[in-house]
């Protein structure tokens, strides 16, 4: 019964503690943040068109760069699945149509400045190119009003209310790129009006041409070429006049025509290792010329450029560490042009040059890494820059910036005592050397030493070793090493070594020493005396009855408690013999009577352990109740025959016990 | 009676004690709290050592490699400990502050810095991980770019202000707006972004770094989008020895954790080889009479 009650009071403390620990959080928690995996999903169709709106707003102010990197985000948008098709394609033509809309833009402008300078000819190439950029800009805008449609359609704009704000952002959408459209109607405009003008100029001034020939078709860079032409307008030449000579477009040289319209030069080769260049002639009409003639460039006159080209090798292993050298060879191999005798050299790390020196065609230089230079692979390019005939080559090698593992070699003994100390000696060596200064923190358990590495990487030193919980077993040592130098990384390890706590066991075996000669025997004692008792349990359920002993239980307990036989009326001998009987169940059962029982009552419940020779106590009670609850005076003989009844019992009992 | 009442006292304590050790903890950013909130994984996965005081921070001189210094704000810093956390940077160490709406400035005032913590809701209503209180950052500096950074959640965060030139490291999309009338909308009174969320400066040997958002680096956002990669930029810089603290001194803690701390630090106590050994002893003697005691009832 008590146990159930511990049980429940403990079960239901555990409950309480339990609710007090899950309610706890929710008291305290404050909203800094929520389940991301609980979180509610929602979607705003009025953020995505205020975006594209802000978006749109970056093409018409020709900003298409600004447009693409906007729109490169998208994929990190929250936006429904269904949704990825029609935005995957806005974001595609938004792209295209600010690219052109820019380009377009820029032709204009040059349109002009053709026009400007009566240079009709590129004029009409450009304006042929202009007018069909405005066409695919005008499907463009057309393709985005119908991806806008298919968002608008998924998102259910058409069937919001006008004054909500997804109505009123997809709209302004709409008339953004309504605003592109006019945009390109008003470029077109632009253009058509610059046609008319073309136009007009074309019948007013008077048409030129310039041809040009060169002296070479081919040339070496830096070396100068001549060249000459002719300007003429309508057959007749036009002195006085001066001729640029373009290079890839871009003008180099410029003569002056003579009476005969004829002009010559010289120009040198540009510095442009590319096999061949495109060389023109360009007469731009100005000053007094201006309204009277056309401008005219010559047809392209190609000139092969000749160089010498070198191959650039070198040879770095891939490892480097933080603020360390390392050493480059290098090879310029001019194969069979003439060799250059020293050559100027840049290196760069990473796009940012830490180097520049003259190195002959076979070469040996170091760099220096920087200390603080992050860790990982970093790009190393030499560049021998052009020089004269001679191209700019380059080469470049991947450099994995690293730093060295330390090695460690310790000796520990194989086995310690505690309390005491314990020598640590060893060495710390990396790939690159031996460490020099490093801090060696030796840690075990409380114990702590911080030792310092030699020149050549060796150290040594004791630590003292404190008291712990431990009886004999494996004790980790954790070795922390920090190296002085930027270029070794810094290390830490573990390692096990035998321990024997002498305290702690020879606490231990003095406690077992304590236990074994005052725990021991009482344990021992009190296990006996259970298990006799339980051997005293009524295993034996039958008993015969014995023969009366000479030496009785009863003369014993008499002679014991000093009575005597009473020599008074015969139901005085009789109680006399019920009441040793009944010290004698009681010893043996260790069940005594109280006040409380009646003579019944306790045989009753002594039946169970007094087995068969409970019929004959029950008789004797019986016999002892009508003696003391009725007149009955039992005669000499029913004494007798009591007394041998009691016997037998009596006899029984101490059989049983042994 | 007397001997059933102890019997009951002595199981409800042995009960509580045990639960209170192995009861996860259910506090935000604890390390252990294994559950969405706590910072169990990130711990684990860092290598981070959780200091509960800011007494005893690595020094330079003793320890090589990055050492970063985590910080969540919540409680207030003592003069002393700012001192010490400020000594830990000018000595060479990186001082990491998540914050979204607790007690960053009072640190980046007292370390002189004009960089400060909006702490106005920063919503995205379309750049966002599931809703607009979770807001991706989806611009970076080329450093972060290169390391394979495009984007990272946050979850409830704010944004940083007067962040000079130079020292952004990422930005929220132009879609982000500070809400400052706390509607959740956009409004008139609302700014709109891009807004810097992360940055940087150099200050005496080391350095400060402001996140706004300590939820990056929980156990449910951690791996969420490149939150796992920048959190290991900014701690690591591809130096995986470096050393991680996360100042666990400042973080609200509920009675179950304290108690789970006052139980570690009653063991560590206890684990004292003589304190122990007293206690062992102690124990010994009450079984043993107690034994002794009961043994003599049993045999009168």
């Amino acid at each position: 019964m008590a146990s159930v009650k511990i049980l429940q009071s403990v079960s239901a403390l555990l409950v309480c503690f339990l609710i007090l620990a899950l309610a706890t959080p929710s008291a305290f928690a404050a909203l800094r943040h929520e389940n991301p995996d609980d979180a509610r999903q929602t979607f705003s169709g009025p953020s995505l068109f205020r975006y594209y709106s802000d978006t749109l707003d970056m093409t018409l102010k020709n900003n298409p760069l600004e447009v693409e990197k906007r729109l490169a985000r998208m994929p990190f948008a929250n936006l429904p699945k269904s949704l990825e098709d029609s935005t995957g394609k806005f974001a595609a033509t938004a792209v295209e149509v600010s690219y052109l809309t820019a380009d377009i833009d820029r032709n204009i402008s040059k349109m002009k400045t053709l026009l400007r300078d009566y240079r009709l000819a590129e004029f009409t190439e450009l304006s042929t190119m202009i007018v069909s950029d405005l066409a695919r800009a005008d499907v463009l805008t057309g393709d985005l009003n119908k991806a806008m449609e298919a968002i608008g359609k998924e998102l259910l704009v058409h069937s919001a209310t006008s004054n909500t704000e997804l109505k009123a952002a997809f709209n302004d959408v709409l008339k953004k790129i309504g605003g592109l459209d006019a945009l390109i109607v008003s470029n077109t405009n632009q253009v058509s009006n610059l046609q008319k003008a073309f136009e007009t100029v074309q019948k007013l001034v008077l048409s030129t041409e310039v041809t040009l020939r060169i002296g070479s078709d081919s040339a070496f860079v830096g070396d100068t070429i001549g060249f000459e032409g002719r300007l003429t307008s309508e057959g007749r030449p036009l002195p006085g006049r001066e001729v640029a000579i373009l290079v890839n477009g871009s003008p180099v040289a410029a003569a002056a025509t003579g009476e005969d319209g004829y002009y010559e030069g010289s120009l040198k080769v540009p510095g442009i290792y590319a096999p061949e260049i495109d060389i023109q002639a360009l007469y731009v009409a100005g000053d007094s010329d201006i309204g009277l003639y056309v401008s005219s460039v010559s047809p392209l006159v190609r000139l092969k450029v000749l160089f010498y080209n070198a191959s650039f090798d070198i040879a770095v292993t891939d490892k480097a560490f933080p603020g360390l050298e390392k050493e480059i060879r290098g090879r310029l191999d001019y194969g069979r042009y003439p060799v250059l005798s020293a050559r100027k050299i840049r290196i760069h790390m990473d796009d940012i040059v830490i180097g520049e020196e003259m190195v002959e065609p076979d070469f040996f230089t170091r760099i220096t890494i920087r200390p603080d230079m992050s860790l990982g692979k970093h790009t190393l390019t030499l560049s021998a820059s052009a020089d004269g005939r001679y191209s700019e080559v380059t080469t470049s090698a991947v450099l994995n910036v690293s730093r060295a593992v330390p090695s460690l070699d310790i000796d520990l003994p194989v086995l310690a005592l505690v309390p005491g100390s314990m020598r640590l000696r060893g060495k710390l060596v990396s790939e690159v050397g031996p460490l020099k200064g490093a801090s060696v923190n030796v840690g075990m358990g409380e114990s702590q030493v911080l030792l310092v590495t030699q020149d050549d990487g060796s150290f040594e030193g004791r630590i003292g070793m404190k008291m712990a919980l431990d009886l004999i077993g494996t004790r980790s040592i954790g070795i922390q090493v920090s190296p002085q130098e930027p270029w070794n990384a810094p290390m830490s390890t573990t390692k096990n070594l035998v321990m024997v706590n002498m305290v702690n066991s020879g606490i231990v075996i003095m406690l077992i020493i304590v236990f074994r000669r005052a725990f021991l025997p009482g344990l021992l004692r009190r296990t006996l005396t259970r298990s006799r008792r339980r051997s005293m349990r009524p295993k034996v359920a039958v008993v015969t009855a014995q023969p009366l002993p000479a030496q009785s239980y009863r003369s014993g307990q008499l002679s014991a408690a000093g009575d005597k036989e009473p020599g008074g009326s015969t139901a005085e001998r009789m109680l006399y013999f019920y009441k040793l009987l009944i010290r004698l169940i009681e010893r043996v059962t260790r069940k005594f009577m109280s006040p409380q029982h009646t003579l019944r009552e306790f045989a009753n419940e002594n039946g169970k352990v007094l087995g068969p020779l409970y019929t004959y106590f029950l008789e004797l009670t019986r016999i002892v109740e009508k003696v003391r609850y009725s007149r009955y005076t039992p005669s000499e003989q029913d004494v007798l025959s009591f007394e041998q009844l009691s016997r037998n019992v009596e006899s029984g009992l101490e059989s049983r016990n042994g | 009676m007397a001997r059933i009442l102890g019997a009951v006292v002595l199981i409800t304590l042995i009960v509580s004690l045990l639960s209170i050790w192995f009861y996860p903890s259910m506090q935000d950013f604890m390390a252990a709290n294994a559950t969405w909130n706590g910072t169990r994984r990130f711990s684990i996965e860092f290598n981070a050592k959780i200091p509960e005081s800011l007494d005893n921070l690595p020094a330079a001189s003793k320890e090589a490699g990055q050492r970063t210094l985590i910080v969540i704000p919540i409680l207030d810093y003592s003069e002393e400990e700012l001192l010490l956390i400020r000594n830990f940077v000018d000595d060479g160490g990186t001082l990491l502050v998540l914050d979204d709406y607790g007690k960053g400035n009072t640190i980046m005032s007292y370390m002189g810095l004009g960089l400060r913590f909006s702490g106005a809701s920063l919503l995205d209503p379309l750049f966002s991980y599931k809703n607009q209180r979770m807001p991706r950052a989806v611009d970076f500096t080329p450093q972060l770019k290169e390391s394979g950074i495009d984007t990272i959640t946050l979850n409830h965060a704010t944004a940083l202000v007067n962040v000079g030139a130079g020292e952004a490291l990422a930005w929220s999309s132009g879609a982000s707006f500070l809400d400052g009338d706390g509607n959740g909308a956009f409004g008139k009174g609302d700014v709109k972004g891009p807004f810097v969320v992360a940055a940087e400066i150099k200050l005496g040997k080391g350095n400060v770094i402001a996140v706004a958002d300590p939820s990056i680096m929980i156990d449910s956002m951690v791996g969420k989008d490149n939150n796992y990669e920048f959190m290991r930029y900014l701690t690591r810089r591809g130096d995986d020895a470096g050393t991680i603290l996360i100042d666990g001194s400042h973080l609200p803690k509920s009675p179950l954790d304290i108690a789970k701390r006052k139980l570690y630090l009653a063991q560590r106590t206890l684990s004292n080889p003589y304190a122990l050994m007293g206690l062992l002893s102690c124990v010994f003697i009450a079984v043993y009479r107690y034994t002794l005691w009961g043994g003599e009832s049993t045999g009168r």
